[in-house]
Protein backbone atom coordinates (compact mmCIF):
# COMPACT_ATOMS: atom_id res chain seq x y z
CA UNK A 1 0.00 0.00 0.00
CA UNK A 2 2.78 2.38 1.04
CA UNK A 3 4.79 1.68 -2.10
CA UNK A 4 1.74 2.21 -4.29
CA UNK A 5 1.15 5.72 -2.96
CA UNK A 6 4.83 6.55 -3.30
CA UNK A 7 4.63 5.42 -6.92
CA UNK A 8 1.49 7.52 -7.60
CA UNK A 9 3.08 10.60 -6.02
CA UNK A 10 6.29 10.07 -7.99
CA UNK A 11 4.48 9.58 -11.31
CA UNK A 12 2.35 12.71 -10.87
CA UNK A 13 5.40 14.81 -10.00
CA UNK A 14 7.33 13.42 -12.97
CA UNK A 15 4.40 14.13 -15.29
CA UNK A 16 4.15 17.74 -14.06
CA UNK A 17 7.86 18.35 -14.65
CA UNK A 18 7.94 16.70 -18.08
CA UNK A 19 4.93 18.62 -19.40
CA UNK A 20 6.12 21.95 -18.09
CA UNK A 21 9.71 21.63 -19.25
CA UNK A 22 8.59 20.43 -22.70
CA UNK A 23 6.35 23.50 -22.96
CA UNK A 24 9.26 25.73 -21.96
CA UNK A 25 11.41 24.44 -24.82
CA UNK A 26 8.75 25.57 -27.31
CA UNK A 27 8.67 29.05 -25.78
CA UNK A 28 12.41 29.49 -25.38
CA UNK A 29 13.24 31.60 -28.51
CA UNK A 30 10.74 34.26 -27.40
CA UNK A 31 12.02 34.53 -23.83
CA UNK A 32 15.78 34.23 -24.29
CA UNK A 33 16.22 37.53 -26.17
CA UNK A 34 14.63 39.61 -23.45
CA UNK A 35 16.57 37.71 -20.79
CA UNK A 36 19.85 38.41 -22.63
CA UNK A 37 19.02 42.10 -22.91
CA UNK A 38 18.52 42.28 -19.15
CA UNK A 39 21.76 40.44 -18.48
CA UNK A 40 23.71 42.91 -20.62
CA UNK A 41 22.58 45.96 -18.70
CA UNK A 42 21.06 45.01 -15.39
CA UNK A 43 19.78 48.14 -13.70
CA UNK A 44 19.22 48.14 -9.95
CA UNK A 45 15.51 47.72 -10.58
CA UNK A 46 16.16 44.70 -12.83
CA UNK A 47 18.46 43.21 -10.23
CA UNK A 48 15.76 43.83 -7.64
CA UNK A 49 13.21 42.11 -9.84
CA UNK A 50 15.48 39.10 -10.17
CA UNK A 51 15.97 39.00 -6.42
CA UNK A 52 12.23 39.26 -5.91
CA UNK A 53 11.68 36.30 -8.24
CA UNK A 54 14.42 34.32 -6.54
CA UNK A 55 13.24 34.91 -2.99
CA UNK A 56 9.77 36.40 -2.46
CA UNK A 57 8.34 35.13 -5.77
CA UNK A 58 8.82 31.54 -4.69
CA UNK A 59 5.67 31.87 -2.56
CA UNK A 60 3.64 34.76 -3.97
CA UNK A 61 3.37 37.33 -6.76
CA UNK A 62 4.29 41.00 -6.25
CA UNK A 63 1.38 43.23 -5.20
CA UNK A 64 -0.45 44.69 -8.23
CA UNK A 65 -0.05 48.27 -7.03
CA UNK A 66 2.00 49.51 -4.14
CA UNK A 67 3.07 52.95 -2.93
CA UNK A 68 6.67 53.64 -1.81
CA UNK A 69 5.53 53.79 1.85
CA UNK A 70 3.78 50.45 1.58
CA UNK A 71 6.76 48.96 -0.27
CA UNK A 72 9.11 49.93 2.56
CA UNK A 73 6.92 48.16 5.13
CA UNK A 74 6.41 45.09 2.91
CA UNK A 75 10.11 44.67 2.07
CA UNK A 76 11.18 45.02 5.70
CA UNK A 77 8.66 42.29 6.55
CA UNK A 78 10.03 40.10 3.74
CA UNK A 79 13.58 40.72 4.86
CA UNK A 80 12.84 38.91 8.12
CA UNK A 81 10.74 36.15 6.51
CA UNK A 82 13.15 35.38 3.66
CA UNK A 83 16.42 36.17 5.54
CA UNK A 84 17.43 38.82 3.01
CA UNK A 85 20.64 40.81 3.28
CA UNK A 86 20.84 44.65 3.50
CA UNK A 87 21.69 44.77 -0.23
CA UNK A 88 18.82 42.44 -1.19
CA UNK A 89 16.39 44.62 0.76
CA UNK A 90 17.62 47.78 -0.98
CA UNK A 91 17.42 46.30 -4.49
CA UNK A 92 13.98 44.74 -4.01
CA UNK A 93 12.76 48.11 -2.77
CA UNK A 94 14.14 49.68 -5.98
CA UNK A 95 12.10 47.15 -7.98
CA UNK A 96 8.83 47.60 -6.06
CA UNK A 97 9.09 51.39 -5.67
CA UNK A 98 11.59 52.71 -8.27
CA UNK B 1 -19.02 23.91 7.04
CA UNK B 2 -18.52 27.54 6.06
CA UNK B 3 -15.57 29.57 7.39
CA UNK B 4 -15.18 33.27 6.57
CA UNK B 5 -11.63 34.23 7.61
CA UNK B 6 -9.95 37.58 8.02
CA UNK B 7 -6.16 37.37 8.38
CA UNK B 8 -4.76 40.89 8.91
CA UNK B 9 -0.98 41.33 8.74
CA UNK B 10 0.58 44.40 10.35
CA UNK B 11 4.08 45.57 9.44
CA UNK B 12 5.50 48.68 11.12
CA UNK B 13 9.11 49.56 10.21
CA UNK B 14 10.80 51.82 12.77
CA UNK B 15 13.95 53.50 11.55
CA UNK B 16 16.37 51.47 9.46
CA UNK B 17 16.71 48.45 11.72
CA UNK B 18 13.52 47.78 13.66
CA UNK B 19 10.24 46.20 12.70
CA UNK B 20 7.05 45.34 14.57
CA UNK B 21 5.01 42.73 12.74
CA UNK B 22 1.89 40.82 13.54
CA UNK B 23 -0.69 38.50 12.02
CA UNK B 24 -4.03 37.39 13.41
CA UNK B 25 -6.64 34.91 12.27
CA UNK B 26 -10.26 35.87 12.84
CA UNK B 27 -12.75 33.25 11.72
CA UNK B 28 -16.37 32.37 12.18
CA UNK B 29 -17.26 28.72 11.71
CA UNK B 30 -20.79 27.80 10.61
CA UNK B 31 -21.51 24.10 11.01
CA UNK B 32 -24.43 21.68 11.08
CA UNK B 33 -25.12 19.92 14.37
CA UNK B 34 -25.39 16.37 13.06
CA UNK B 35 -27.03 15.19 9.82
CA UNK B 36 -30.26 17.13 9.26
CA UNK B 37 -29.72 19.16 12.43
CA UNK B 38 -29.79 22.94 12.87
CA UNK B 39 -26.86 25.15 11.90
CA UNK B 40 -24.76 26.84 14.54
CA UNK B 41 -21.77 29.15 14.52
CA UNK B 42 -18.75 29.87 16.66
CA UNK B 43 -16.04 32.50 16.39
CA UNK B 44 -12.29 31.97 16.88
CA UNK B 45 -9.57 34.57 17.27
CA UNK B 46 -5.90 33.60 17.08
CA UNK B 47 -2.90 35.85 17.44
CA UNK B 48 -0.42 34.03 15.21
CA UNK B 49 2.54 36.31 15.73
CA UNK B 50 3.35 39.63 17.33
CA UNK B 51 7.09 40.17 17.28
CA UNK B 52 9.71 42.87 17.47
CA UNK B 53 12.57 42.36 15.01
CA UNK B 54 15.98 43.97 15.08
CA UNK B 55 18.04 43.63 11.90
CA UNK B 56 21.49 43.66 13.49
CA UNK B 57 23.27 43.16 10.16
CA UNK B 58 22.98 41.23 6.88
CA UNK B 59 23.50 37.95 8.70
CA UNK B 60 21.48 38.32 11.90
CA UNK B 61 17.96 39.34 12.87
CA UNK B 62 16.92 39.12 16.52
CA UNK B 63 13.21 38.63 17.18
CA UNK B 64 11.32 38.65 20.46
CA UNK B 65 7.67 38.11 21.27
CA UNK B 66 5.26 35.62 19.77
CA UNK B 67 6.36 34.04 16.50
CA UNK B 68 5.60 31.13 14.19
CA UNK B 69 7.72 28.16 15.24
CA UNK B 70 10.36 27.64 12.54
CA UNK B 71 10.18 23.90 11.88
CA UNK B 72 10.30 22.75 8.25
CA UNK B 73 8.56 25.10 5.80
CA UNK B 74 4.82 24.73 6.21
CA UNK B 75 4.26 26.61 9.46
CA UNK B 76 6.24 29.72 8.61
CA UNK B 77 5.75 30.03 4.86
CA UNK B 78 2.63 28.28 3.69
CA UNK B 79 0.05 28.98 6.41
CA UNK B 80 -1.04 32.39 4.99
CA UNK B 81 -4.36 31.73 3.27
CA UNK B 82 -3.31 33.75 0.21
CA UNK B 83 -0.24 31.53 -0.25
CA UNK B 84 -1.39 27.98 0.51
CA UNK B 85 -2.46 26.20 -2.65
CA UNK B 86 -4.51 23.62 -0.75
CA UNK B 87 -6.31 25.07 2.25
CA UNK B 88 -6.08 22.01 4.52
CA UNK B 89 -2.82 21.66 6.45
CA UNK B 90 -0.88 18.43 5.93
CA UNK B 91 -0.87 15.90 8.78
CA UNK B 92 2.78 16.38 9.72
CA UNK B 93 2.42 20.17 10.04
CA UNK B 94 1.59 19.44 13.71
CA UNK B 95 5.01 17.81 14.32
CA UNK B 96 7.77 19.95 15.79
CA UNK B 97 5.89 23.22 15.96
CA UNK B 98 4.55 23.04 19.52
CA UNK B 99 1.10 24.47 19.02
CA UNK B 100 2.32 26.29 15.92
CA UNK B 101 3.37 29.36 17.87
CA UNK B 102 6.22 30.13 20.26
CA UNK B 103 6.64 32.86 22.88
CA UNK B 104 10.28 33.77 23.43
CA UNK B 105 13.13 34.87 21.24
CA UNK B 106 14.58 33.82 17.91
CA UNK B 107 17.80 34.43 15.99
CA UNK B 108 17.68 34.10 12.21
CA UNK B 109 19.57 35.12 9.12
CA UNK B 110 22.08 33.73 6.70
CA UNK B 111 25.51 32.35 7.50
CA UNK B 112 26.66 33.03 3.98
CA UNK B 113 24.88 34.42 0.94
CA UNK B 114 26.55 34.43 -2.50
CA UNK B 115 25.31 34.32 -6.09
CA UNK B 116 25.75 30.55 -6.07
CA UNK B 117 24.29 29.50 -2.75
CA UNK B 118 23.03 30.69 0.62
CA UNK B 119 23.00 28.99 3.99
CA UNK B 120 20.16 30.22 6.19
CA UNK B 121 19.43 29.48 9.83
CA UNK B 122 16.77 29.98 12.49
CA UNK B 123 17.18 29.17 16.20
CA UNK B 124 14.74 29.87 19.01
CA UNK B 125 13.76 29.30 22.61
CA UNK B 126 10.13 29.32 23.69
CA UNK B 127 8.70 29.54 27.19
CA UNK B 128 5.59 27.73 28.42
CA UNK B 129 2.55 29.97 28.43
CA UNK B 130 -1.09 29.32 29.27
CA UNK B 131 -2.19 32.93 28.82
CA UNK B 132 -5.37 33.16 26.79
CA UNK B 133 -4.54 33.76 23.08
CA UNK B 134 -0.81 33.51 23.86
CA UNK B 135 -0.47 29.81 24.67
CA UNK B 136 2.82 28.12 23.80
CA UNK B 137 4.95 25.16 24.84
CA UNK B 138 8.40 25.31 26.38
CA UNK B 139 10.92 24.18 23.82
CA UNK B 140 13.95 25.01 21.76
CA UNK B 141 15.02 24.22 18.24
CA UNK B 142 15.94 25.52 14.87
CA UNK B 143 16.27 24.98 11.18
CA UNK B 144 19.18 25.22 8.79
CA UNK B 145 18.82 25.26 5.02
CA UNK B 146 20.84 25.55 1.85
CA UNK B 147 19.38 27.54 -1.04
CA UNK B 148 20.73 27.49 -4.59
CA UNK B 149 19.41 30.63 -6.37
CA UNK B 150 20.27 29.47 -9.93
CA UNK B 151 17.88 26.55 -9.67
CA UNK B 152 15.68 27.86 -6.84
CA UNK B 153 16.27 24.62 -5.00
CA UNK B 154 16.22 24.64 -1.21
CA UNK B 155 16.93 21.82 1.19
CA UNK B 156 16.40 22.25 4.91
CA UNK B 157 16.51 20.29 8.12
CA UNK B 158 14.82 21.08 11.43
CA UNK B 159 15.07 20.00 15.03
CA UNK B 160 13.04 20.72 18.15
CA UNK B 161 13.36 19.61 21.75
CA UNK B 162 10.10 19.91 23.69
CA UNK B 163 11.00 20.83 27.27
CA UNK B 164 7.77 20.37 29.19
CA UNK B 165 5.89 17.27 30.32
CA UNK B 166 7.46 14.26 28.66
CA UNK B 167 10.52 15.67 26.91
CA UNK B 168 11.03 14.49 23.37
CA UNK B 169 12.74 15.37 20.11
CA UNK B 170 11.21 16.14 16.74
CA UNK B 171 13.18 16.06 13.51
CA UNK B 172 12.26 17.18 10.04
CA UNK B 173 13.55 17.72 6.52
CA UNK B 174 12.09 19.82 3.74
CA UNK B 175 12.58 20.48 0.06
CA UNK B 176 11.36 23.19 -2.28
CA UNK B 177 12.10 23.54 -5.97
CA UNK B 178 10.76 26.22 -8.29
CA UNK B 179 12.70 25.97 -11.59
CA UNK B 180 12.96 29.18 -13.64
CA UNK B 181 12.24 27.30 -16.85
CA UNK B 182 8.63 26.55 -15.99
CA UNK B 183 5.98 27.68 -13.47
CA UNK B 184 6.24 24.46 -11.51
CA UNK B 185 6.49 24.33 -7.78
CA UNK B 186 7.52 21.21 -5.92
CA UNK B 187 7.41 21.22 -2.14
CA UNK B 188 7.68 18.52 0.44
CA UNK B 189 8.39 17.76 4.06
CA UNK B 190 9.24 14.77 6.17
CA UNK B 191 8.84 14.91 9.96
CA UNK B 192 9.19 12.54 12.89
CA UNK B 193 8.41 12.68 16.61
CA UNK B 194 7.56 10.15 19.32
CA UNK B 195 3.96 10.05 18.00
CA UNK B 196 4.97 8.86 14.56
CA UNK B 197 6.34 10.02 11.26
CA UNK B 198 5.05 11.12 7.90
CA UNK B 199 5.56 13.20 4.82
CA UNK B 200 3.78 15.31 2.25
CA UNK B 201 4.82 16.20 -1.25
CA UNK B 202 3.03 18.71 -3.43
CA UNK B 203 3.37 19.68 -7.07
CA UNK B 204 1.65 22.57 -8.80
CA UNK B 205 1.85 23.86 -12.35
CA UNK B 206 0.45 27.20 -13.47
CA UNK B 207 -0.65 26.90 -17.10
CA UNK B 208 0.77 30.34 -17.95
CA UNK B 209 3.10 28.89 -20.60
CA UNK B 210 0.19 28.27 -22.93
CA UNK B 211 -1.01 31.82 -23.69
CA UNK B 212 0.47 33.92 -20.89
CA UNK B 213 -0.55 34.24 -17.27
CA UNK B 214 -3.46 36.58 -18.05
CA UNK B 215 -5.16 34.24 -20.51
CA UNK B 216 -8.21 32.23 -19.63
CA UNK B 217 -6.20 29.04 -19.39
CA UNK B 218 -3.04 30.67 -18.06
CA UNK B 219 -4.80 31.66 -14.85
CA UNK B 220 -5.39 28.02 -13.99
CA UNK B 221 -3.13 26.05 -11.67
CA UNK B 222 -3.65 22.34 -10.99
CA UNK B 223 -2.18 21.05 -7.74
CA UNK B 224 -1.56 17.57 -6.42
CA UNK B 225 -0.54 16.63 -2.91
CA UNK B 226 0.17 13.22 -1.46
CA UNK B 227 0.64 12.72 2.25
CA UNK B 228 1.00 9.84 4.67
CA UNK B 229 1.34 9.52 8.42
CA UNK B 230 2.40 6.43 10.36
CA UNK B 231 1.40 6.37 14.03
CA UNK B 232 3.97 4.96 16.49
CA UNK B 233 2.17 5.36 19.79
CA UNK B 234 -1.17 6.85 20.87
CA UNK B 235 -1.10 10.39 22.20
CA UNK B 236 -4.44 12.14 22.79
CA UNK B 237 -2.71 15.52 23.14
CA UNK B 238 -1.23 15.78 19.66
CA UNK B 239 -3.17 16.98 16.62
CA UNK B 240 -2.06 14.06 14.46
CA UNK B 241 -4.31 11.31 13.06
CA UNK B 242 -5.09 8.65 15.67
CA UNK B 243 -4.11 5.81 13.29
CA UNK B 244 -2.05 5.41 10.14
CA UNK B 245 -3.48 7.71 7.50
CA UNK B 246 -2.90 8.72 3.91
CA UNK B 247 -4.53 11.24 1.66
CA UNK B 248 -4.09 12.09 -2.00
CA UNK B 249 -5.54 15.53 -2.81
CA UNK B 250 -6.22 17.11 -6.19
CA UNK B 251 -6.72 20.86 -6.30
CA UNK B 252 -7.37 23.60 -8.82
CA UNK B 253 -6.58 27.27 -8.31
CA UNK B 254 -7.76 30.08 -10.55
CA UNK B 255 -6.04 33.46 -10.33
CA UNK B 256 -8.45 36.29 -11.11
CA UNK B 257 -7.30 39.90 -11.56
CA UNK B 258 -6.93 42.19 -8.53
CA UNK B 259 -5.42 39.57 -6.22
CA UNK B 260 -8.51 37.37 -6.11
CA UNK B 261 -8.02 33.63 -6.21
CA UNK B 262 -10.53 30.80 -6.39
CA UNK B 263 -9.52 27.39 -5.15
CA UNK B 264 -11.09 23.99 -4.98
CA UNK B 265 -9.76 20.63 -3.93
CA UNK B 266 -10.81 17.05 -3.46
CA UNK B 267 -9.03 14.59 -1.23
CA UNK B 268 -9.68 11.03 -0.17
CA UNK B 269 -8.72 10.37 3.44
CA UNK B 270 -7.77 6.74 3.92
CA UNK B 271 -7.37 5.82 7.58
CA UNK B 272 -6.59 2.43 9.05
CA UNK B 273 -9.46 0.86 11.05
CA UNK B 274 -11.94 3.65 10.31
CA UNK B 275 -14.21 4.67 7.47
CA UNK B 276 -12.56 6.42 4.55
CA UNK B 277 -13.89 9.88 3.84
CA UNK B 278 -13.99 12.41 1.03
CA UNK B 279 -12.61 15.87 1.78
CA UNK B 280 -13.93 18.69 -0.39
CA UNK B 281 -12.81 22.31 -0.10
CA UNK B 282 -13.94 25.38 -1.99
CA UNK B 283 -12.51 28.80 -1.25
CA UNK B 284 -11.98 32.33 -2.40
CA UNK B 285 -9.19 34.57 -1.18
CA UNK B 286 -8.68 38.28 -1.67
CA UNK B 287 -5.42 39.99 -0.73
CA UNK B 288 -5.31 43.74 -0.33
CA UNK B 289 -2.91 46.27 1.07
CA UNK B 290 -3.37 49.72 2.60
CA UNK B 291 -1.37 52.09 4.82
CA UNK B 292 -2.42 51.84 8.47
CA UNK B 293 -2.19 55.59 8.96
CA UNK B 294 -1.57 58.66 6.80
CA UNK B 295 1.94 59.94 6.31
CA UNK B 296 4.49 61.21 3.85
CA UNK B 297 4.65 59.45 0.49
CA UNK B 298 8.28 58.45 1.07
Amino acid sequence: MKARWFAIAGCCTFLFCTLALAQDKQNKPQTSSSANAQQNAPSESARGEKLFRTNCGRCHNPPESISPREARAVVRHMRVRATLTDEDERLILKFLAP
Amino acid sequence: MLQPVLAPVLSVPIGDRWLIESRADLREVYFQQGPGGPYSNEGFTTLEYLQLDYNANSHLTISAGRFLTPFNIYNERITPIWISKIQDAPYVAAIGTGQGYSDGFMLRGNVVSTHDFAVNYEGYFSVASTINKLASERGAGGRISVFIPHTRLELGTSYRRTLEGTRFNSEGADLTWEPYQAPIQIRGEWARSQSGFGYWIQASYRLSQIKGDSSLLGRLEPVFRMQQFFRSEPNPNDSLPTTNAQQPTFGMNYYLPHEVRLNASYGRQLMANTTNTNVWDFGITYRFLFPAWPGASR
